[in-house]
């Protein structure tokens, strides 16, 4: 497919260098996203990335589109705000674990049930990078941060569960080492008519001594090839597994209405039992 | 001999169906061509409690819930005990009660007429849950308005719950329309107007016109979150947006509603939320962030009581100052404050606009008691105030796009995600011009510079086109100043202190940020003091006015109340009364 690419993965960068120390986890993910972007040929004026604060909230400044770098934990319901005004865009959410799982962690269960049609990725560290280290939701037990300095007690949230449970239409899980991985992922996402979040595994080499690319390689492995991925109970038992970090898609639901499909629903009932102009509804009120 | 202007209150336990009672008194009314205002006070509790609306109907325009009320219809002890007392009423009023449920207490010094509501009910109908239809017929009969047009939408009230149940219904009206002949209520009968038919019409509240005014103003994204007094704001949208083209979405809270109002915004579509204090407390962060990144945007704020949940069913204008400063850093941003029903139509309009042509957030504000009370308006006029669309950046300036162009008037073009080569990043972070993130101190200056250059670019509009009343009067040397819905008090006030030949001047600006200074400047300039009614503790815009204003030797004169209800024309007239 891509030998009739007239766009790579390069003619997706912005221009902006990105400011993540060397070696970052983000770098991969950078890299499977504008790769995913290469082989769907999308536009990039067409492509709208939203995204939150920390080290990966400045992934929209560094891809050619249009990009909106919001508030802390805000970028859920920016995203979902912007996709419904402007349903021609490919509209991406990005944000790390402490934007998506801490502050704005209460965003995602509403946004399951919308089902909007866009694509989000949390490039989780297990870490708050940008404020120089301290303990996130998905830090595991015992590590020392500059909040934790005696080790986490308080035991780390599995989102992929969290997400099977949300009933989230699409939920797979990338690692940043595997560029080729995620940018198949990213790929999937975004075809799948639905809301679909990844949560991309991007260790942070300057804050994070737990979580390290050699940890995650020793322990990630790819979904089995006979995993059922509409088989909600399947998918649980694979995020249950204790020995292994899968990457793949764990469950989609492709048969789930969108929001666009359940707001034109909506249309069809009020247009059947409400006026369609102003003038019109002035009419009700009349005495 | 008969009135041109009554005021009837019907008080209950809630559930008896007193609103019922008051709304088809005040369609009754307004389907007989008269004029309409009404009030509601909500008890605290879902059911049950005190509940009470009052209903003015006058044979010519008015603008306030009138004085005390001349009728009082109390379906229970606690509606003579809580809303009939004596100096609540007219000198001459007319208390009406149902024997069975309250006593008149000692030396009480109104007139008081028994209307057995509960036995007739039983008489009549058999059951009891029909009292409120009696008491209906009674007022109507009181005030002497056509029984057929009260009858008519009795009918249509209940028809959908059957014939069986209209019977019923039209003969505990017949029972009721027969247990007044009292001659205390002689005085009560309203002057019939020439035209007994509403004509160009209609019976909104506040938060209905806001509504409309949006849907005007081609509103086509809402998102927000249910709050009192601000809900039905969302409901009108959820019901009738969708159908003429625009999409809502009901948020899990309010920084998810104006999160959401912000996406919709960049994608291009005309945003609003709606909400009071405390969502506009949760919003503040992302207010910053739309005069940051320069974001279009609509939040309307129906006060209530506050601070902490405060007293949510009850009205006040204490959101002044966070409306106009609450955020991280210094957020420019627009506040607009209708006056009346009438102007919560054209001011949403109005804000609307001022959102598009300068780019960032612009704050209503309403509050409770505008909300909630209705009133005859004239049909909208829906072609008054022609919508304004962002400037969008021509293809000559896509040729080298810069988003944050630093111009004459602060504007920059804005381009809709989708066009060619006009791709930029909209950042909460301090940027250059294109919209780069930058941190140092001569473009961190410029644009600060730029962005609130929008409210200088504005203050100058309203200096030469004035927004709002500034009404000088030759001769007066005391000025009358408000804002937002004090407005008809106000004006009700002074028009009955000017009758007794006092002159007062009377400001209410509907834009308070920014401020026409030359504009208040040049009318504080003949007064020796002004009185600021505010119905808040502080006296939050007589603060705004020293602020901003040279004030010169103009003295000013708080007149602050925060009791949860709204003024009145009469502590407005006993006010001015001080000054004469």
């Amino acid at each position: 497919m891509t030998d009739i690419a007239t766009r790579k993965a390069k003619d997706y960068k912005s221009g902006i260098d990105p400011i993540w120390c060397p070696g970052c986890g983000d770098f991969g993910d950078l890299a499977g996203f504008t790769r995913a972007l290469a082989a769907m040929q999308l536009e990039p004026k067409d492509i709208a990335i939203v995204s939150g604060i920390g080290c990966s909230g400045r992934f929209s400044h560094f891809v050619k589109s249009y990009a909106y770098h919001t508030a802390h934990g805000r970028s859920l319901p920016s995203a979902v705000g912007l996709k419904v005004a402007n349903p021609d865009l490919t509209v991406f959410c990005v944000g790390g674990d402490g934007d998506g799982m801490s502050i704005g962690g209460g965003h995602i269960p509403h946004a399951a049930r919308r089902n909007p049609d866009i694509t989000y990725m949390i490039l989780d560290n297990a870490i708050y990078g940008l404020t120089k280290g301290q303990g996130s939701p998905t830090s595991p037990l015992g590590m020392v941060t500059g909040t934790t300095p005696f080790g986490v007690e308080d035991p780390p949230l599995d989102p992929i569960r969290m997400f099977l449970a949300y009933g989230i239409s699409f939920v797979a899980r990338g690692f940043s080492s595997d560029v080729k991985g995620s940018a198949a992922l990213i790929q999937q996402a975004v075809e799948h008519k639905g809301f679909s979040i990844l949560q991309l595994i991007s260790p942070c080499p300057t804050f994070n001594k737990v979580v390290t690319f050699d940890f995650m390689k020793a322990n990630v492995a790819p979904v089995p090839a006979d995993h059922d991925p509409t088989d909600i109970n399947a998918a649980f038992s694979l995020a249950l597994d204790k020995e292994k970090v899968y990457t793949g898609v764990f469950y989609r639901n492709d048969s789930l209405a969108t929001l666009q499909q359940k707001m034109e629903h909506q249309r069809k009932l009020t247009m059947d039992r409400e006026p369609r102009t102003v003038e019109g509804i002035f009419e009700k009120f009349r005495g | 001999m008969a009135c041109k202007d009554v005021v009837v209150r019907v008080a209950g336990e809630g559930g008896e169906g007193v609103i019922s009672v008051a709304d088809i008194l005040t369609r009754t009314a307004v389907n007989s061509g008269f004029d309409v205002f009404t009030f509601r006070s909500y008890p605290a509790e879902i059911r049950g409690g005190l509940a009470m609306m009052q209903v003015r109907i006058s044979t010519s325009q008015i603008h306030s819930i009138g004085r005390g009320a001349d009728i009082l219809m109390a379906f229970n002890q606690e509606a003579i005990d809580g809303w009939g007392k004596p100096d609540d009423l007219t000198r001459d009023a007319v208390v009406l009660y149902d024997p069975r449920h309250a006593t008149i207490p000692d030396n009480y010094p109104r007139r008081t007429v028994e209307v057995a509501l509960h036995d007739t009910a039983m008489s009549a109908t058999g059951a009891r849950i029909n009292k409120n239809i009696v008491a209906l017929a009674a007022l109507v009969k009181a005030v002497d308005l056509p029984a057929k047009a009260a009858k008519d939408l009795v009918i249509k009230k209940f028809t959908r719950k059957g014939q069986e149940v209209v019977d019923k219904t039209l003969a505990a009206f017949e029972a009721g329309s027969s247990l007044l002949a009292d001659p205390a209520l002689e005085p009560m009968r309203l002057e019939h107007a020439a035209v007994e038919s509403a004509g160009n019409r209609i019976v909104i509240s506040g938060n209905q016109a806001l509504s409309m005014g949006a849907l005007t103003a081609g509103v086509r994204f809402v998102a927000g979150y249910p709050i009192t007094p601000a809900t039905q704001v969302l409901e009108f949208m959820m019901r009738f947006l969708p159908g003429l083209g625009g999409k809502v979405v009901q948020a899990e809270d309010e920084i998810s509603a104006i999160a959401h109002c912000l996406g919709a915004s960049f994608g291009g579509a005309r945003a609003m939320t709606a909400t009071s204090g405390p969502g506009l407390c949760l919003m503040s962060e992302l207010i910053g962030m739309a005069s940051m990144s320069e974001l279009p945007v609509v939040l309307c704020d129906v006060m209530r009581s506050g601070p902490g949940t405060g007293m949510p069913t009850k009205t006040e204008q204490g959101d002044l100052m966070y409306a106009m400063h609450g955020s991280a850093g210094e957020a420019p941003r627009i506040v607009i404050a209708p006056t009346s029903i009438e102007d919560c139509f054209y001011a949403t309009i109005e804000a609307f606009n001022y959102a598009e042509r300068f780019q960032m957030p612009v704050i209503l504000l309403s509050d409770q008691s505008m909300a909630y009370r209705t009133k005859t308006v004239d049909i909208p006029d829906v072609q008054r105030i022609p919508p304004a669309t962002r400037d969008t950046p021509t293809g000559e300036e896509l040729a080298d796009y810069h988003r944050y162009r630093d111009t004459e008037s602060g504007v920059s073009p804005m381009s809709v995600p989708g066009t060619d080569n006009g791709m930029y990043v909209m950042s909460g972070l301090e940027h250059d011009e294109r919209g780069k993130a930058n941190y140092t101190p001569a473009i961190r200056a410029q644009m600060m510079a730029k962005r609130y250059r929008k409210l200088d670019t504005l203050a100058a509009e309203l200096e030469a086109n004035g927004n709002g009343c500034y009404e000088a009067v030759d001769g007066a040397r005391v000025g009358v100043v408000g804002w937002g819905s004090t407005d008809g008090p106000i004006r009700e006030g002074v028009a009955r202190a000017s009758a007794d030949g006092a002159m007062f001047a009377h400001m209410h600006p509907r834009v308070l940020m920014p401020l026409a200074t030359e504009k208040v400047e040049r009318f504080l300039k003949p007064l020796d003091r002004i009185i600021v009614f505010e119905e808040n503790f502080t006296g939050q815009f007589a603060q705004h006015l020293r602020a901003n204003v040279n004030m010169g030797n103009t003295e000013v004169i708080e007149v602050n109340q925060c009791s949860g209800l709204p003024f009145t024309s009469d502590d407005v007239f006993a006010e001015l009364g001080k000054y004469v």
